[in-house]
């Protein structure tokens, strides 16, 4: 699994990494620990997405990954590499949530500036230019003045500059933001693409249904610690049961609550069943009732049902240490 | 890449191409204005030193202009975070920034003294002996307040290093006048003699190198001159390129 660490060489391994951000103007009780004691692994070609709610640390763990932070504690390679030395860089595509440019720079200007970063000659840039430009749909654009570009365009040539070095590390953070349906599948494509040449890629996002379509790895974190995704979505945490109401929502909410529910919401409700019997048993109990149901499906637990499971789960557990 | 990294430096901002030909055409405007005034005024004893006038516009100035958010706008808009994943270091970063800057500054001042020694030729209007030792004193200061702006620029965001400059000159000056004009009054030789020697010497070297442009100093006054100037240029870089290497680089969001 991705989030237990191994002692083989990966392309990205942190052990037992903290970051507390301090500043000279605040005191130790306002210092904010932005991740605990994380410890992962991800091996090359091996597509990890990373989730969690806003503010729990991910931005920060791909900064430490990318070398633009640097650890309070703990140790980061890349490629076997420490994080942020020259060797671990030349393995390293990064992208950032939002992509910065020189808004007088053209499209392809900019892409050749850091292909030139890149220690990439002239005619090589060309080449790859022509090569990632087009695979991203920006050849049009090219002559296009950074500045005049939408948040869309600005993300797919981020996402360019990323993969300027061909890395063995892609680190995409949000890549997905802003991209229209052409833009997100010529990523996904792009993803499987580096993925079966051996790159390792660590996306973030808040887009799960996306994510869930370009990897089932997941690497899940929670006030800075990492929550183990892996064993949120094994079997034997059931199967989950989709029911859509015709009538009597609040009712049907009450007798379904012997029943596990994982969400109810509009006129949907999901329950987690652990045999196939159950679902007889909740047709009959809602139809004796009066109850109607609309529609009903068994699904396996996706994602974004485990993200909430989890969040529900994270913040009763804060809820009652507070209380104590 | 040496040549991106220049080139960056004089398009990053699209006003850093209009900085030049505004100036260029100003110097040219400003002399014909004056020549003019001469030829309707033959008796006026008014003369222009275009030496020192050269020196503390593009010599003082340009540079200061040159700078605005060199590292600052990129730390702010996010654009360093990919920047610094590069597989370059950010010592050479600067390096090449600041080589970019200069040359810029050195084209800048050919150009400027080139036009004036071409207009006093053509009019023998003003005409000036040292500058030639002007060009050379130009040129060092502008290196000392490129360096000194570029290292600002690495931990004031945004284009604050010009504001910094700006406000810190007048400052420093106005805290000069004061000291000396205390010292003279309570007899504090002592504190004036430091102050000047810090104004002199820890900041970029305006006075030492505006002796040498007007050749108030022997040759060895020059060279050493020079030398100061280089070797303060060089410490501003150093601190600057330490201050880059110990940042740690986040996105503000908004």
């Amino acid at each position: 699994m991705c989030t237990n660490h191994d002692d083989q060489t990966a392309a990205i391994d942190c052990k037992q990494l903290t970051k507390v951000y301090k500043s000279l103007w605040t005191t130790q009780s306002q210092h904010v620990c932005a991740l605990r004691d994380v410890s992962l692994s991800i091996e090359a070609g091996q597509i990890v997405g990373l989730i969690g709610p806003n503010g729990a640390g991910k931005t920060t763990l791909m900064n430490l990954i990318a070398g633009l932070l640097r650890p309070t504690s703990g140790d980061i390679t890349v490629g076997g590499f420490t994080a942020g030395s020259m060797k671990a860089k030349r393995l390293l595509g990064y992208m950032p949530e939002s992509p910065a440019f020189l808004e007088g720079y053209t499209v392809e200007a900019m892409f050749n500036y850091y292909s030139s970063l890149c220690h990439i000659g002239k005619d090589g840039r060309a080449k790859q230019s022509q090569e990632l430009l087009d695979r991203l749909g920006l050849h049009s654009m090219r002559s296009r003045q950074c500045g005049s570009l939408s948040h869309g365009m600005r993300q797919r040539l981020g996402l360019a500059i990323a993969m300027v070095m061909q890395p063995k590390v892609l680190i995409l953070d949000e890549p997905s933001n802003a991209l229209d349906p052409i833009g997100i599948v010529q990523l996904r494509e792009l993803v499987f693409a580096l993925s079966s040449e051996g790159t390792a890629i660590l996306i973030s996002s808040h887009r799960l249904y996306e994510l869930e379509k370009i990897t089932s790895t997941f690497i899940g974190i929670w006030n800075g610690q990492i929550v183990d995704i892996g064993k949120n979505i094994s079997p034997e945490n059931g199967q989950l049961v989709r029911i859509e109401i015709k009538n009597e929502f609040e009712r049907a909410k009450q007798l379904l609550s012997t029943w596990d529910v994982v969400r109810a919401s509009g006129t949907e409700v999901i329950l987690k069943i652990s045999s196939q019997q159950d679902i007889a048993s909740i047709v009959s109990h809602l139809t004796k009732k009066g109850v109607y149901i609309k529609s009903l499906c068994c699904d396996d637990e996706s994602i974004e049902d485990v993200f909430l499971r989890i969040s529900q789960n994270e913040n009763r557990e804060k809820e009652q240490f507070s209380d104590r | 890449m040496i040549g991106e990294i220049i080139k960056e430096t004089c398009l990053r901002k699209r006003f850093i191409p209009r900085l030049h030909v505004t100036y260029v055409v100003t110097y040219l405007a400003i002399y014909l204005v004056s020549y003019g005034m001469h030829l309707l005024t033959p008796d006026s004893s008014y003369s222009t030193q275009w030496g020192l006038w050269l020196f503390a516009w593009s010599g003082c100035l340009f540079p200061v202009l040159l700078t605005a958010g060199i590292f600052g706008n990129d730390i702010d808009s996010g654009r360093m975070l990919q920047l610094a994943t590069m597989p370059v270091s950010l010592g050479w970063l600067y390096t090449l920034r600041v080589l970019g800057m200069f040359i810029q500054c050195l084209v800048h001042l050919a150009v400027c003294f080139s036009l004036i020694f071409v207009m006093q030729s053509l009019t023998g209007y003003a005409t000036e002996k040292n500058l030639g030792s002007w060009f050379l004193a130009s040129l060092l200061i502008s290196l000392t307040w490129l360096t000194l702006s570029t290292t600002l620029s690495t931990f004031l965001m945004r284009e604050y290093n010009v504001v910094v400059i700006m406000i810190g000159s007048i400052v420093i000056f106005m805290l000069l006048m004061m000291i000396n004009t205390a010292a003279a009054l309570a007899d504090w030789s002592a504190l004036s003699e430091t102050a000047t020697k810090i104004a002199k010497y820890g900041i970029p070297p305006v006075i030492m190198l505006f002796n040498l442009g007007m050749q108030k100093c022997s040759i060895t006054g020059g060279i050493v001159a020079a030398i100061h100037a280089i070797g303060i240029a060089l410490f501003y870089a150093i601190v600057g390129i330490v201050i880059l290497n110990h940042m740690e680089f986040v996105h503000k969001r908004e």
